[in-house]
């Protein structure tokens, strides 16, 4: 890849970085796309990332990033726009169902990705991995959201103590 | 995954701030991590929940300032006095009268306030009835205001108008009422306007207009709000209930449909400690306190004559104030009554007041009234219920005293007067019973 030109952003061709998974995966993508990570942002803008270097991210495998960087392509030309202020409804609803069903997923891999948009300080991802768990919650039991989730079963004492908990905002049971 | 130990603090908070607070008040039961989650971050506003009885407000005949009587404690943090939501000098005399109230929120002719905050916001003009009744001229109708505020499901209010069942009828063809399919006008604070409704008749009840119209008398107003669903009584008969989460609506029969009512019953429906309850006076002093089990089913929970707790008349100071004080509004002449809305004090509008700012009501406790004769009991009267403890509030005809009655301890209580000075000095001393609101606001004091 050709170094970057100052005052990028205007120039044909789009300015690529690489991200290198825990697993030493490199992941070449365009320099936009890889900014809606505000950690990786500063690094970006700094100059770094671009040619033999890349960024390592020891904290993300390489399933997990390929997950992540599918999410940042979609979203990155909206991004660009300035949160895409003039979007036609064609293509808010194109990323809306992007969005439906890129959560719809394993729940291991809901996790990873939970922290690795928590690590990588990826807005959207972040929003969009929430309320998906959020959904999870809803509607359910203490007892049925700790199955949903995998937790394990409650100790009699914590059973108590849920039961105990339970009875303090009696609106929130039918 | 395991979400209660892998997940750090803020990414769960993230997460849990998603919900709303019935499901949050659910998840903090989930286990120890969650709830800490949960309490640390303030994520369930508990606050915004009415908790504590704030006061009542008091409407009268032939006056139309809601006057306020308030709790010693929360007459400090929160002012009955509402002419802030009349804009500017108008020539009119303004009306400030409290129709309705739900859970923190008034309903008045012209807006909706908060009084606790002091926000308000103006409603917009109410279109016509969107279902008339069969057989009846549009003009004989009148039509109830129901305010519907639950902070647990939803920042906003709704406003739903209600035809109320006439005392007669052109024509006595009999037709089907509410209809299978009942159209409301409701307003949500959402939109902000006027939609048409479609709640759809839950179960088998059907009931014919003529039939409907009650034989006792009835008061007009008798609603509560409990879960997600409204309960208006209708008339003598029935009470609607509907359900706001599935737009549903169910006919549920008044108690004394079986027995026959008996005579001089009056029935008052309101919300309290465990949901909907419905009152109801006969020979003078006999208190019936019935309770709305699984929706359909009542519940008979007390059932006594309560002459005999009733404080003994010739001994009492009837025109003394307090404990509980009377925030006394004239708002027409209100250059004399109050000179400074900031430094608005008790003393000033009402010279009897005995105020202790200390004084904290103790609905098990304090006050509690020595039994007097029962030759001098008047007839009783209804006020309302307290919201979270087995109470009633009533008044005497002999004595112009608001009284708390528990009906599980059979304790009886005095709280305060109920006619302001300039009110009485007109020589008036009359209730009007429509709208008598027992208001409630989420600040930290608890009973």
């Amino acid at each position: 890849m050709a170094a970057p030109e100052s005052g990028d952003g205007n120039n044909g061709a789009a300015r690529m970085v690489t991200l290198i998974s825990s697993d030493n995966t490199r992941f070449e993508v365009e320099a936009a796309a890889a900014s809606l990570s505000q950690t990786l942002q500063l690094t970006i803008l700094d100059g770094g990332g671009g040619g033999g270097d890349g960024i390592p991210l020891p904290n993300v495998d390489s399933a997990t990033l390929s997950k992540v960087l599918e999410y940042c392509i979609k979203h990155a030309p909206a991004a660009a726009n300035g949160g895409a202020p003039n979007a036609t409804a064609v293509d808010r609803a194109e990323l809306e169902r992007f969005d439906n069903e890129f959560v719809n997923i394993d729940q291991s891999v809901l996790y990873s990705l939970i922290m690795a948009a928590h690590n990588l300080e990826i807005e959207g991802l972040q929003s969009l991995v929430a309320k998906k768990v959020a959904d999870m919650i809803k509607g359910k039991s203490p007892m049925e959201i700790r199955r949903t989730l995998g937790f394990p079963d409650p100790t009699p004492e914590e059973q108590a103590e849920m039961n105990a908990h339970m009875l303090e905002y009696g609106w929130a049971y039918e | 995954m395991d979400l209660d130990l892998s997940l750090p603090d803020d990414v769960l908070a993230g997460v849990l701030g998603r919900l709303t607070p019935r499901y949050l008040a659910v998840s903090r039961c989930v286990c120890k991590a969650w709830r800490h989650v949960v309490d640390t971050n303030r994520l369930l506003h508990a606050d915004l929940l009415p908790l504590s009885l704030g006061g009542i407000f008091f409407n009268y005949q032939d006056l139309w300032f809601t006057q306020f009587l308030s709790r010693p404690t929360t007459g400090a943090v929160v002012s009955g006095r509402l002419d802030y939501t009349v804009p500017g000098n108008s020539d009119g005399m303004p009306l400030i009268y409290v129709k309705d109230y739900c859970n923190g929120l008034l309903l008045l002719r012209h807006c909706v306030v908060n009084p606790a905050t002091q926000q308000w916001a103006f409603l917009p003009p109410r279109p016509p009835l969107a279902q008339p009744l069969p057989n009846t001229d549009i003009e004989h109708i009148f039509r109830e205001e129901y305010l519907v505020f639950d902070p647990t499901i939803s920042p906003n209010y709704e406003l739903f108008i209600v035809p109320q069942i006439p005392f007669n009828l052109n024509e006595s063809e009999e037709s089907e009422w509410p209809p299978s399919t009942l159209i409301l006008s409701v307003l949500s604070s959402k939109t902000g306007s006027w939609e048409e409704r479609a709640f759809n008749r839950d179960g088998v009840t059907v009931r014919t207009l003529p039939g409907m119209i009650g034989s006792v008398r009835f008061r007009r107003h008798q609603c509560g709000y409990w879960r997600e669903a409204l309960y208006i009584c209708c008339s003598d008969y029935f009470v609607m209930r509907i359900s706001l989460s599935d737009n549903k609506y169910q006919v549920i029969r008044l108690i004394a449909e079986d027995g026959g009512p008996k005579e001089q019953q009056d029935f008052y429906l309101g919300q309290s400690d465990k949901g909907i309850y419905c009152a109801s006076f006969f020979q003078k002093s006999h208190l019936q306190v019935w309770f709305l089990n699984n929706q359909t089913e009542w519940v008979l929970k007390h059932d006594r004559d309560i002459s005999p707790v009733l404080p003994n008349l010739d001994k009492y100071n009837i025109k003394r104030g307090g404990p509980w004080i009377l925030q006394e509004f004239n708002y027409w002449e209100d250059d004399v009554q109050h000179s400074d809305d900031e430094d608005y004090s008790i003393e000033e509008v009402n010279d009897e007041a005995i105020v202790d700012v200390t004084f904290m009501w103790d609905s098990d406790n304090d006050n509690v009234l020595e039994p007097g004769r029962k030759s001098n009991v008047g007839y009783m009267d209804f006020l309302g219920f307290h919201p979270f403890k087995e109470v009633v509030f009533l008044m005497s005809d002999r004595l112009d005293r608001v009284l708390a009655y528990n009906w599980s301890t059979s304790k009886l209580q005095d709280l305060g007067k109920v006619f302001p000075k300039f009110y009485t000095d007109l020589g008036r001393r009359e209730l009007y019973h429509n709208s008598i609101v027992i208001a409630s606001w989420g600040n930290s004091q608890k009973n």
